[in-house]
């Protein structure tokens, strides 16, 4: 291996602390994009991203091993599947972090997915997401956009985000909606009252299209060009419990990795040269066991690996600490291990997209939490 | 309290009788057991499994028969879905749900029936909504309504459904005399645990993550819960009937939250081992505190105090976990809090709603809804399924297993108000069943009756509908105030 442990978080100590205005400290006047796709059941990040320069990957999951993988480095492949990600990657515009996760640890999906988007501790705890309490801190009260239906905890925290998976049939007239405004105004709903304010002054590019993830990543691209409208986008990809049948080349597994790049390319190719403004990141709430079960599916585990695109990457790069699949170096005999906290690079991330001070982002965000700075090592500044 | 109708059930209609005393009307419907009215004879269990069986089988045999033509194999594909009613199947079984919430004389046994659903939710995985979703709701968590809590979760985990949903029959013993020789027999195929059931019958069926089980509590569950399984022959693939299969089970001593199993003072085995484990799981203080928990978040509030779920405990404690009086210790609490909380409406409930106070008569399909295998299902009987994958809440198909989440949050995302308000606006195309002489019904006398009847603030509700001018934009209006969208 040539990464080796604890080379790299040296740097990351030393950052300086500035004071906790609520302004944004480095104010440019061009509009960056964040893009979240978040990966639900639980993403094998063994799969998407091989660690070839490991022999015991072999001993561990036969069945599951791709045949054809792109080569990345040395050390690392990718699967086939993400062409996209691998031709920005010859851009110096995709990143992968490896053996990564949220500190969690109990291979729950439900309470993973809660603290992946509230970026806390205890399950259920917190009622907003990391990148509500970013944007709000951050002063960008109407920048969330989700392309779901409902409102995904990572975006609650302010006021006025949107989202949009278009309907078949039509509103109902203004003046209606107008009247029920004025209900809710009477009745002091103020969660349907701001609801009902978003609706109301919906842009028009947030017309036509379809619920498939072809179509949403496509709008996501023209609405986000919009210099005014919002600035995050949140995708939802389902169906990564892979505990049967996962497949290598091909497969269950393979036909998620495909949504992703689907996703991905739609997005490089809709938004031009505001690509370069723009940086997609994945979530999931945990990675996979590195042994294949019974079923040649995989269970749930701990440490996975961050898929990165987007010009406002540094490079191109493979981010890791790498632990090892020795046995004694699994997380409980079993899992990849997590050698780094993913909620220092959602902080690194939103830091460099919303122009806020790592530091200022830790402490109103996270909670001063003993969370790495990784701004400068992944993302441009 | 006019409201409390349709706080435990779907409102009143416009010729229904007031019932004179509320809370006793919704305890009364748990007094007995209520059986689902249909016109015709219900497809059982079995019946649908077959049904199942006979789709994967056939479909490996058409695979196989042309595996070089792809167009062709769709064309045979479609052929068999229509044959098995692949798509048939599932908005029959809602336009089931939807006539006897409105029609069976029960509504709060049927608001429960659906909780209990949710509660023991199946997700969208492996043609459960086609044949499966329907059939466990009629058959497994129906009659167990009737029974104890810990009946209910013992018929759940046995059940076809739950063990096919959370991969169980995946889930075989290493040391078990299957697992022994599997792993040693030179082929690649290793076996071993599949922890998915074990961990949601702990985590999301019974005691909840507060109870504080760790990782070697979930192995062990796991390890009890070898052994159930589909029973796999040539013939039936992998849509066999469930059984014990002893071959498969992991023997030896088992800890879960504290206690042993299968030692030297308790030497409880085999199958009967799942039962001692789920008695106890049942008579865990955290699954009692859970479940009262979700009765209240469904029925009064997003955030139950401890004095609003103490009573449901009480009761829960005093008959062994008796369900009927569970279910009428929750009529009471949300009688008792139904005037100081209010609790957002998921789109199901909301539909209903609007449907019986409305007199929506034609919404969920037709009347004569008949499987006849090689037809495929009209638009019109599909409309159901439609109209609630567009409100964001088609029951049948949860994505995760712990089901639809009962909080306003969940439910009012921009697009997620959009819809009720689109399909308010369509409101209209549900009376295509009525005279048009009929239609003119709804007039503000209409309007005056059923708002007198399903609201405490009468003189508002009324006024704002009328406000609206005519008879779309008042669906429209009725059905998005803030009193119908929270009760």
């Amino acid at each position: 291996m040539n990464c080796t442990r604890r080379s790299f978080l040296q740097g990351s100590l030393a950052t300086l602390f500035v004071g906790g205005l609520n302004l944004p400290l480095f104010a440019s006047s061009v509009k960056k994009n964040l893009i979240i796709i978040s990966l639900r059941g639980g993403m094998d990040g063994l799969t998407a991203v091989p660690v070839i320069g490991d022999p015991m990957l072999k001993k561990y999951r036969s069945e599951l091993l791709l045949d054809e993988k792109i080569k990345l480095n040395s050390d690392f492949g990718l699967h086939p599947k993400l062409s996209t990600l691998h031709e920005l990657w010859k851009l110096g515009k995709a990143s992968v972090v490896h053996a990564t996760s949220i500190p969690y640890t109990q291979r729950s999906h439900f309470d993973g997915q809660n603290l992946m988007q509230s970026g806390g501790i205890v399950p259920y705890k917190e009622k907003t997401g990391w990148l509500g309490r970013g944007l709000k801190l951050a002063n960008l009260d109407d920048s969330g956009l989700a392309l779901s239906l409902p409102m995904p905890l990572l975006l609650r925290g302010i006021e006025q985000n949107n989202n949009f998976y278009p309907a078949h049939n039509s509103m109902p007239r203004r003046e209606i909606v107008n009247k029920l405004r004025s209900a809710y105004e009477g009745a002091s709903e103020e969660k349907l009252l701001n609801v009902i304010d978003v609706i109301i002054n919906r842009p028009i590019t947030m017309q036509g299209g379809n619920q498939s993830l072809d179509s949403l990543s496509k709008k996501a691209s023209k609405i986000l060009l919009d210099p005014l409208g919002p600035r995050i986008a949140v995708f939802d990809i389902e169906g990564f419990d892979t505990h049967a049948a996962q497949g290598n080349d091909e497969g269950e597994h393979a036909n998620k990795m495909q949504e992703i790049d689907m996703v991905i390319k739609n997005l490089y190719e809709g938004l031009g040269k505001e690509f370069d403004n723009t940086l997609i990141l994945t979530l999931t709430e945990f990675g996979r066991t590195v042994e294949q079960n019974g079923g040649y599916g995989t269970e749930h585990g701990y440490g996975s690996a961050i898929l990165m695109a987007g010009g406002l990457l540094k490079k191109s790069q493979v981010f890791s600490d790498w632990p090892g699949l020795n046995k004694n170096k699994l997380f409980e005999n079993r899992d990849l291990f997590s050698t780094i906290d993913a909620r220092g690079i959602y902080a690194s991330a939103i830091s460099s997209v919303l122009d806020l001070e790592f530091e200022q982002i830790k402490k109103n965000v996270f909670w001063n939490s003993d969370i790495p700075n990784f701004t400068e090592k992944l993302f441009k500044v | 309290m006019s409201s409390y109708f349709r706080k435990v059930g779907f409102g009143l209609a416009k010729n229904d009788e007031i019932p004179n005393d509320p809370l006793i009307w919704a305890t009364n419907q748990f007094d007995n057991y209520h059986d689902l009215i249909w016109s015709e004879k219900l497809p059982t269990v079995e019946d649908q499994r077959e049904k199942f069986r006979q789709f994967i089988y056939e479909d490996e045999k058409l695979r196989k028969r042309f595996r070089k033509n792809r167009m062709e194999y769709e064309t045979e594909k479609n052929k068999l879905r229509a044959q098995t009613g692949e798509k048939f199947f599932e908005p029959f079984e809602l336009s089931i749900r939807h006539h006897n919430a409105l029609h069976n004389g029960v509504p709060a046994f049927e608001r429960m029936w659906h909780f209990w659903g949710n509660h023991f939710s199946l997700s969208d995985k492996d043609f459960l909504s086609s044949w499966h979703y329907g059939p466990y709701m009629r058959e497994v968590i129906r009659p167990s309504m009737d029974k104890t809590f810990e009946e209910m979760v013992v018929e759940v985990t046995t059940s076809w459904a739950m063990i096919h949903h959370l991969d169980n029959s995946e889930n075989i013993g290493p040391n078990s005399i299957q697992g022994k020789r599997e792993n040693s027999d030179g082929d690649k195929r290793k076996v071993g645990l599949n922890e998915n059931h074990a961990r949601e019958l702990l985590e999301l069926h019974t005691v909840s993550p507060a109870s504080g089980y760790n990782q070697a509590d979930v192995i062990d569950m796991a390890r009890v819960l070898t052994g159930w399984g589909k029973k796999w022959s040539k013939k039936n693939l992998w849509a066999g009937p469930i059984g014990f299969q002893p071959e498969r089970h992991d023997m030896g001593q088992k800890t879960i939250l504290g206690k042993t199993y299968n030692s030297k003072n308790n030497k409880i085995t085999g199958n009967k081992q799942l039962f001692a484990v789920i008695k106890d799981l049942c008579n865990h203080a955290s699954c009692r505190e859970f479940v009262a928990k979700k009765l209240c978040q469904h029925f009064v509030t997003d955030e139950p105090s401890q004095d609003m779920i103490n009573p449901i405990i009480q009761a829960w404690l005093k008959s062994d976990g008796f369900l009927p009086d569970i279910h009428k210790a929750t009529m009471k609490v949300a009688f008792e809090y139904g005037n100081k909380y209010k609790k957002f409406l998921m789109p199901e409930t909301w539909l209903i709603q609007n449907a019986k106070m409305l007199n929506f008569k034609h919404y969920w399909g037709p009347d004569k809804f008949v499987f006849i295998a090689g037809r495929r299902p009209a638009k019109r009987e599909k409309k159901i399924q439609w109209i609630l994958e567009d409100l964001g809440h088609p029951v049948f198909r949860a994505s995760q297993p712990n089901g639809f989440i009962d909080k306003e949050d969940e439910w009012t995302s921009p697009e997620l108000i959009i819809r009720r308000m689109v399909y308010a606006n369509q409101f209209q195309s549900y009376l295509k069943g009525i005279k048009k002489e009929n239609r003119s019904l709804y007039n503000n006398e209409f309007y005056e009756k059923i708002i007198y009847k399903n609201f405490d603030n009468p003189e508002n509700v009324l006024k704002l509908v009328l406000s609206a001018n005519t008879t779309q934009n008042r669906f429209v209006m009725f059905a998005n105030i803030p009193e119908v969208l929270k009760v």
